[in-house]
């Protein structure tokens, strides 16, 4: 069996694993629904490896493995905020948003053979990228929540069950130091590689618009007056991460010129 | 609060007119006004005049830390923005000539001195397995003659062995372009398809020798290669490009001299500390 078979083998066992489980735990099966997302986490980790052993580097280099390092976030996130902050009753949004990157990756060339061009050979390349893909991954699930908890006030018109708001708090204040070290990290990098810190590239400008939304958010989260706004500045602080992270790199005019590669 | 907010968002309006793509990256002009200039000012201040009105305690640390480094870093920014030297240029690997001063304006003669000077001894590249650019012949007629010309279709990656198929263009055994142990530059297919060679760097550095004055008989030697640059005294070096064609071997090298360096750096790692203690310590109890 050749690398790439056994590689799309690892991807679709990991991205059945992850929806068998998000159903699992939709239907309130809790010990099954867990077990199976350990398991599909496993095989999550296994394809990383693959794509490692594949490329001979850390597989970050391009859109297919980073949605593949993504969704292996999401399951180690979940068992911390679950111990750390009881957030248990978040396994179903955690599991539903390992399926999505993984469910991305079947829509592009799965690039395995990456090969690590001079100016990703830095001691930041590694730290840069995974901190801001976990900072994604806990993004993701704290809109996941914002979006149910609307939903529900909106369409059954009465809250959710459990204190989405004080949870989207606890994961974002998890996730904004990651965000924070991903961007400035970057800059510190670009000034050993290029001597700039910041171009204004649009990738740059898009992550910067994000941080300064996630910063509102927590400003008006702090402020009684300003309080009612900070869940509409934290749903626009996720559209402008999912601009920086997938539209800049697919749509032809908001093309990054710095960050091609990723 | 209120006025932090405002000028949060206000700063993101302008992001935004910044980002949205005009020929040529003409949008990012914005971040070269004199009002985006004076917002970023503002939020300088604001953050300078809230941590100075809050009280000194040991557990506001986070928050000063944070607050005063993105002052920091806009301050260094802003000194970098004021009296930054920078120029790029091309140097000959091997050159006799030592360098020792800055070009910085060719038709003013505005030239700044390093204080040492330096030339570049020798250039190593390496590479990966090149890929190949697949064209497709197309033919036309140019006052009665028959003309071909090439077409770019795509990239080809090729496997370490084997063959590989071309759809179109028919299959290739990757072994044909290879030539005495090297890879062709250009291969012609049975099929009048053609194959490119496009080299992928894998790493290249030089090594530089840097003078102190000129009767200086030991010159230090150093190793300059992406994201490796040189400093020294106040300058940094930085390898941009490289042409390794024979009897054009050059590389192109950045000199920069930004008394706002140290300042910037020292506000990213405050902001990184304070934002973290911020949220992981005092985030929690808050939530």
């Amino acid at each position: 069996m050749s690398t790439e078979w056994a590689i799309r083998l690892l991807l679709w066992s990991a991205l059945a694993g992850y929806a068998l489980a998000f159903l699992a735990l939709l239907l309130r099966r809790r010990k099954p629904g867990l077990a199976v997302f350990a398991a599909a986490w496993l095989v999550n980790a296994a394809l990383i490896l693959a794509n490692w052993l594949a490329a001979g580097n850390p597989p970050l280099g391009n859109m297919y493995h980073v949605l593949t390092f993504l969704a292996c976030c999401f399951f180690p996130l979940y068992v911390l905020l679950a111990r750390r902050d009881r957030l248990l009753w978040t396994a179903a949004y955690f599991a539903l948003a390992s399926v999505v990157p993984l469910l991305g990756t079947l829509f592009m060339d799965a690039d395995v053979f990456w090969r690590r061009m001079p100016a990703l050979q830095s001691h930041w390349f590694v730290p840069h990228v995974t901190a801001y893909m976990i900072s994604y991954a806990l993004a993701a699930v704290a809109f996941a929540l914002t979006v149910v908890a609307w939903g529900r006030r909106l369409l059954l018109g009465r809250p959710p069950a459990h204190d989405h708001d004080a949870a989207v708090y606890r994961i974002l204040v998890l996730a904004f130091p990651l965000m924070t070290f991903g961007m400035l990290s970057g800059a510190l990098w670009a000034e050993q590689a290029w001597g700039v810190y910041w171009s204004w590239d649009v990738k740059e400008t898009w992550s910067l618009i994000t941080w300064m939304l996630y910063l509102v958010y927590f400003h008006c989260r702090r402020s009684n007056p300003h309080r009612r706004f900070a869940a509409l500045a934290h749903v626009l602080a996720f559209l402008a991460l999912i601009t920086t992270f997938v539209l800049v790199n697919i749509l032809p005019k908001l093309a990054s010129a710095l960050h091609s590669y990723s | 609060m209120r006025i932090t907010i405002s000028v949060m968002i206000v700063i993101v309006c302008f992001l935004l007119a910044g980002a949205i793509p005009i020929a040529g990256d003409a949008q990012t002009i914005v971040f070269r006004t004199p009002a985006f200039i004076a917002l970023m000012a503002v939020l300088a201040a604001a953050l300078v005049v809230c941590s100075v009105r809050r009280r000194p305690a040991l557990r506001q640390i986070g928050f000063w830390l944070a607050h005063l480094g993105v002052a920091a870093i806009l301050l260094g920014g802003f000194l970098g923005h004021l009296k930054e030297t920078k120029a790029q240029f091309w140097m000959p690997v091997g050159g006799e000539q030592a360098v020792h001063y800055l070009a910085r304006d060719e038709t003013n003669r505005i030239d700044i001195e390093f204080g040492f000077s330096f030339r570049v001894k020798s250039l190593k590249v390496e590479r990966y397995d090149p890929d190949y650019a697949l064209h497709r012949p197309e033919v036309s007629m140019h006052d009665g003659e028959e003309r071909t010309e090439y077409v770019f279709v795509r990239i080809v990656r090729l496997p370490d062995v084997g063959e590989i198929d071309l759809g179109p263009a028919g299959k290739l055994n990757v072994g044909q372009l290879r030539s005495y142990g090297e890879w062709v530059v250009q291969s012609r297919l049975e099929s009048g398809w053609l194959l490119e060679q496009r080299p992928v760097d894998k790493h290249y550095e030089v090594v530089l020798l840097i003078y102190e004055d000129e009767h200086d008989e030991e010159p230090d030697e150093t190793m300059l290669a992406v994201n490796h640059p040189v400093t020294h005294n106040d300058w940094r070096l930085y390898l941009m490009e490289y042409d390794d064609r024979p009897g054009q071997r050059s590389v192109a090298l950045l000199a920069r001299r930004d008394p706002g360096r140290g300042v910037a750096v020292a506000g990213i790692w405050c902001t990184l500390i304070g934002v973290a203690a911020m949220c992981w310590l005092r985030g929690r109890r808050m939530a």
